[in-house]
């Protein structure tokens, strides 16, 4: 981190609203584009990204390291992203109750070839944060490891299998 | 056999392993086709993915949007916090007029207290400066004193009989 983003960081953290605003300049686009690929719906990656922002700047003064403020802001998002998944689960297993006939969401032509983003959103939740955590994101092993709370080892392993599971459903043979 | 170090090769790529495993992977994928084929493929799909989502375009009004949700939520907080500060408000009054009236009432029965000493004090200064008044209060207390008597006497009778 250089150290002009560090002083706007410490502005922002002191109630600088100028500050902030550059802080959701900088980091707008990975912040979306990270719920993007975890959510796979614009809308509610929109959302998911403004209420991050938002949340971030309400709690900014806990923030302990500014250095750390980059996997700081993506531990807010990756939760906010969770949370959000799980209320969709629920509500489609809610609409499967109700309408067993519903289309299967997932179901594709075997013959259909999929886009990269695709792929991604037929991953597990697991898979698709650490791929997107350190293939977009930037992030190292030790950063995530310290940010999604697993062992270094359970990254590189579960980078692995992702990375494996999302060849597989690229080359259809998850069908 | 041929153990092919796979697990492996995604932290090679990322340049995530130590030294010693590094060299064991490079030893490895020198005389492997395979496992070649594997690392090129998990590198063109990184690319492929990096590029795809390089492509999505941040909306451009975010931040506005970011910035006016923060001005709602800090009216709200504020509209709840003057919401929080009626009922404080009320409590206060309440302590302040009771601690107004309290004093108030303290200083009533302190003054009344007093008044009625000095009273007392007069009547008895009054009685005793006058001759006439003094003889018609003993006659008066003794009377009393007797009726009560008499009145105790035939109460206590009639409780036994």
């Amino acid at each position: 981190m250089n150290e002009e983003l560090y002083q706007i960081i410490h502005r922002a953290k002191h109630g600088d609203r100028e500050a902030f605003a550059d802080l959701v300049r900088r980091y707008k686009g990975l912040v979306f584009r990270y719920a993007m690929g975890m959510l796979n719906d614009r809308m509610d990656a929109e959302d998911a990204s403004q209420e991050a922002f938002v949340k971030a700047f309400f709690s900014l003064s806990n923030l302990d390291n500014e250095y750390a403020f980059s996997s700081w802001l993506f531990r807010i998002v990756s939760n906010l992203c969770k949370d959000r998944l799980k209320k969709i689960t629920k509500e489609r297993m809610l609409v499967r109750e109700v309408n067993e006939t519903i289309v299967d969401t997932n179901f594709s032509d075997p013959l259909e070839r999929l886009s990269i983003e695709e792929g991604i959103s037929r991953l597990s939740v697991e898979h698709r944060e650490v791929i997107l955590l350190h293939d977009i994101e930037g992030f190292r092993y030790e950063e995530i490891a310290d940010m999604i709370e697993v062992p270094l080892g359970t990254i590189k392993s579960r980078l692995f299998a992702a990375r494996m599971a999302l060849r597989k459903q690229l080359r259809g043979e998850d069908k | 056999m041929t153990i092919h170090p796979e697990d492996q090769l995604s932290a090679y790529i990322d340049n995530e392993l130590s030294e010693y495993e590094k060299k064991q992977v490079e030893n490895h994928i020198a005389t492997c086709d395979s496992c070649q084929a594997l690392m090129n493929e998990l590198i063109a799909m990184q690319s492929d993915l990096k590029q795809a989502f390089y492509s999505i375009q941040e909306p451009a009004d975010l931040e506005d949007r970011v910035l006016q949700s923060i001005e709602i939520e800090k009216e709200s907080v504020g509209f709840i916090k003057g919401w929080l500060l009626i009922p404080f408000l009320a409590v206060l009054v309440i302590c302040i007029i009771f601690f107004s009236i309290g004093g108030f009432l303290i200083k009533l029965i302190h003054g009344s207290f007093t008044l009625l000493t000095a009273m007392v004090y007069m009547i008895s200064h009054f009685i005793s400066s006058l001759p006439v008044f003094s003889g018609v209060t003993v006659v008066l207390s003794l009377t009393i004193l007797t009726l009560s008597i008499y009145t105790l006497r035939r109460m206590f009778q009639t409780t036994t009989s």
